[in-house]
């Protein structure tokens, strides 16, 4: 099946994220616009904070502007309206407010270029999607980003397309390994045991939990220490251990040992874990095992062989190679897609 | 300083009543940053505000009329700029658009529904104005939806670039699509959305062939790859040379139009300003009213009298701290005459409490709004002053006594005004003598004066005097003592909730000018050491 008749079916939203600034993440939404044009699919575009500049703000390189096709639903702050190219109906003033100004419905008359900047906060673009569904669209496609402190697109669309691309690293083994980690963190099992889903939702906060789902909560400041706190917790019947918020590398060392890993890891999801792909790999031979409440679903993985920084990698080694860790759909969108 | 210096409103807990005042709309926002204080000759003014107030808290729509604030925008800028010859853009017509609907709205909701008792209310300040023409023009496919474009309708040059630019733009494709499958037939290469191939340097073949072909030139290389693009024909340069010729045409023909609705805004200049001004009022008076059903406020009775009268009074920040920590706060009541009134009573009696309550009360009154008593008759103030003895000016580097005899003296400097004076302790950290001296002739001097002045004091005989009103705290005069004890005994950690509890806050007149020692016995209650007490009974003794 071609991946626009998957996301038809699959991801009525979908976000877009760049594992990197300059990763290939708007190309990658020029191309499914175009394959949905093809297909006539009605679209609702819009973006996670500012994006679709000419320039890329952090490394002044050049980035495609989107390119919206008629007919096609925007949502975008006031201020980005002063410079479109694109002819645009404007449908409905919103009360949310963005770094851009207040989010403003549009519809395209006039196909053209344009800057899109959504909203930043999860609930934020939650209500965008809601409003966005009231005209009439087959999908939604956002413009996405993870981070930490803002919204992590992924968690709220049903899925997401990875745009990895060489910048990642001169190495292209390490574009590679780095791109393989995050498939594999953001897609990791979830959780199936309902009582414990049931658990952690009255628990709410980091927790060690027992066989027969008794637990202990943790006030876990941010900061050193909380690995040893929460080992300390852990009893002989533990089962789980619960972590509301970010996983490190520290404090993942800290949780696993070669004796005693008889608990499993529960986490939020995958876009918590920011632990380096060597001690991950390391700690996974060392009998870690971690589950998600949430996981993840990703379409596709496109790849951008060519850095701003002026080295380019074969384009077909960069996708062999990172096929060879998963079974998703990975190409190249400059040289014809899939 | 004019009605209140900024210790007085923090003294007064005033700021915690403005908080409760919430207008949703930029303009209700911007009506509260400028809010109205009435002034002694104003009471008509005042009556006509309140009587606003009331009508708002029995408008049955309340809740609509907010929702609607609330998605009303800030429109004033682009109409200033539209009145300064500028050209609006789109976004900024399409808001005043939104905004003129929601106008309606507003206009509709309160006007339909106005309470049954106050259909010959005036209402004239409050009415919306209706834009017919503008309306009209904003919405020349008479949708009457509030979305905007620059719609074929507005002219049919407009039209016809239009039309023409689509017929190049497809023309356009049609030409490059053609070079496409030239592309794919010649060296099966498919171009991408970028119109490019990217081929290998290693299949100098290819490139060969490409470079001596007619449909794609080198366009950049890497490393790696050369890049080509589609080579423009001279058919596909003619074509975009049209297209943005139309395009230019079409954007000069949409900015003609954009000058016409600006020129059109203007001339509704005046209009709109006074339906800005109207959705602020109503936005405040709306707020206003909400403050008052939050606060369980009422309606005062305003006079011209020079006079004060508060049944029930409460200060509400006291209130909402004592509900919080599960006590319960007594209303007090006070009748207030020009000249000096003292208030004297047993310490904890909750006489700082009673001012605040009596400023807050007044201030309230003057900024229009309902105040926080069960009954409340008096005129207005020009002024409100409070003292209690604890403002230093860091600014000025002075003490506490110093800030303190600085703010009177220019509060004295203004006794031709009604100001309503509020003393706590006077002089109270001073040396009791001087203090005794300073009080007393300052109690003395305000009796004679136009204002309100309370004053709470400690010291004996400073109020002594025929003439001036003496207030006293019930305090712990009627209790059962015994039961008091055996309480404290059980619990001694609660001793303050425990005598507070006991306490009786009223305020009595009396005539005597003995003032009531409750301060040891007090403290004894409180558990104090028990030769620190008797000692100091030996020393009152000896005196």
């Amino acid at each position: 099946m071609r991946l626009i008749q998957d996301i038809k079916k699959n991801y009525k939203t979908l976000s877009i994220i760049g594992l990197a600034k300059n990763s290939g993440k708007t190309m990658t939404l020029n191309y499914l616009m175009h394959e949905a044009k093809k297909i006539n699919l009605k679209l609702g575009i819009t973006s996670t904070g500012r994006d679709g500049e000419k320039t890329d703000l952090v490394t002044e390189t050049e980035k495609p502007t989107i390119y919206v096709e008629e007919g096609m639903i925007i949502a975008t702050g006031r201020k980005t309206l002063y410079l479109t190219d694109a002819s645009l109906e404007l449908l409905e003033d919103t009360d949310i407010f963005t770094p851009m100004g207040r989010i403003i419905i549009c519809r395209v008359v006039q196909e053209g270029e344009i800057q899109v900047a959504g909203p930043i906060s999860a609930s934020d673009m939650q209500k965008v999607i809601n409003i966005l569904w009231k005209y009439d669209i087959d999908n939604i496609f956002i413009d996405g980003a993870i981070d930490r402190k803002t919204v992590s697109s992924p968690l709220i669309t049903d899925g997401c397309i990875i745009a990895a691309g060489a910048v990642l690293s001169r190495d292209m083994k390490k574009v590679i390994e780095k791109t393989s980690h995050i498939i594999e963190c953001y897609t990791l099992p979830e959780v199936k045991d309902k009582k414990l889903i049931e658990t952690i939702k009255n628990i709410n906060t980091t927790a060690v939990i027992s066989k027969d789902y008794t637990y202990e909560k943790l006030e876990l400041k941010t900061g050193l220490g909380n690995g040893a706190k929460i080992k300390n917790a852990v009893k002989k019947d533990t089962k789980y251990i619960f972590i509301d918020g970010a996983l490190t590398t520290s404090l993942l060392k800290n949780l696993v040992d070669k004796d005693n890993s008889s608990y499993k890891i529960i986490l939020r999801d995958g876009t918590k874990i920011f632990v380096d792909p060597y001690s991950w790999n390391n700690l996974k031979r060392q009998g870690m095992k971690i589950n998600v409440l949430k996981r993840i679903k990703i379409a596709a993985v496109t790849v951008n062989p060519v850095s701003p920084y002026g080295y380019v990698f074969r384009s077909e080694d960069l996708i062999e190679g990172i096929k060879k860790n998963t079974n998703l759909k990975v190409f190249n969108v400059e040289t014809g897609g899939e | 300083m004019n009605f209140m210096n900024t210790n007085t409103l923090k003294n007064l807990d005033f700021q915690h009543i403005l908080n409760l005042i919430e207008p949703i709309s930029p303009y209700g926002i911007k009506n509260k940053k400028n809010i109205r204080i009435f002034m002694p000759g104003e009471e008509e003014e005042l009556k006509e505000e309140l009587d606003k107030v009331e009508l708002f808290l029995k408008h049955e729509k309340r809740d609509d009329l907010k929702n609607i604030l609330a998605h009303t925008k800030e429109v004033g800028e682009s109409v200033e700029k539209a009145k300064k010859g500028y050209v609006l853009l789109t976004v900024e017509i399409f808001e005043i658009k939104n905004f003129m609907i929601q106008c309606e709205k507003v206009k509709n909701t309160f006007e339909s529904f106005l309470p049954e008792e106050m259909k010959n209310f005036n209402i004239e300040e409050l009415k919306i104005k209706k834009l017919e023409n503008l309306e009209k023009s904003l919405d020349p496919r008479e949708d009457n939806i509030n979305t905007f474009y620059i719609y074929d309708e507005y002219s049919k040059k407009l039209i016809n670039l239009r039309n023409r630019k689509r017929k190049i733009k497809k023309e356009m494709s049609k030409e490059k699509e053609r070079i496409r499958e030239k592309v794919k037939k010649e060296y099966d290469l498919t171009l991408n959305l970028k119109d490019e191939v990217i081929i290998s340097k290693a299949e100098k073949k290819l490139i060969d062939k490409i470079e001596e072909g007619d449909y794609l030139t080198f366009a950049s290389e890497n490393y790696l790859n050369h890049i080509y693009t589609i080579r423009k024909t001279p058919k596909i340069l003619e074509l975009e040379n049209k297209y943005d010729e139309m395009k230019k045409l079409e954007e000069k023909e949409e900015k003609r139009i954009r000058k016409n609705l600006s020129k059109l805004v203007s001339d509704n200049y005046e209009d709109l300003k006074w339906n800005m001004e109207v959705v602020g009022k109503i936005d405040l008076v709306l707020a206003k009213s909400e403050e008052a059903k939050q606060t369980e406020s009422l309606k005062p009775k305003i006079t011209k009298d020079n006079s004060i009268s508060i049944i029930d009074g409460r200060h509400l920040k006291t209130e909402k701290f004592l509900k919080e920590s599960g006590s319960s706060y007594t209303p007090i009541t006070v009748e207030l005459k020009p000249g000096t009134t003292c208030i004297t009573g047993a310490n904890m009696g909750g006489k700082t409490v009673t001012l605040k309550m009596i400023g807050q009360t007044m201030a309230a009154l003057s900024y229009g709004l309902f105040v926080p008593c069960r009954e409340f008759t008096g005129g207005l103030r020009h002024y409100i002053y409070i003292s209690t003895g604890d403002e230093q000016s860091v600014e000025k580097g002075l003490s506490s006594f110093g800030a303190e005899i600085s703010n009177l003296r220019d509060v004295f400097n203004r006794e031709e005004e009604r100001g309503l004076i509020l003393i706590d302790e006077l002089a109270g950290g001073t040396n009791p003598k001087e203090g005794y001296a300073i009080t007393k002739t300052i109690i003395e001097y305000l009796n004679e004066k136009n204002s309100i002045s309370v004053i709470t004091t400690h010291f004996d005989k400073a109020a002594e005097g025929e003439k001036i009103l003496k207030l006293q705290v019930s305090g712990l005069s009627n209790i059962d003592e015994e039961k008091l004890k055996e309480e404290l005994k059980k619990d001694p950690k609660r001793g303050k909730e425990i005598i507070a509890k006991y306490m009786d806050y009223t305020l009595k007149e009396v005539k005597g000018n003995e003032v009531p020692k409750d301060a040891l016995r007090i403290a004894q209650l409180m558990g104090l050491q028990e030769d620190i007490v008797n000692k100091a009974k030996e020393i009152i003794e000896k005196d």
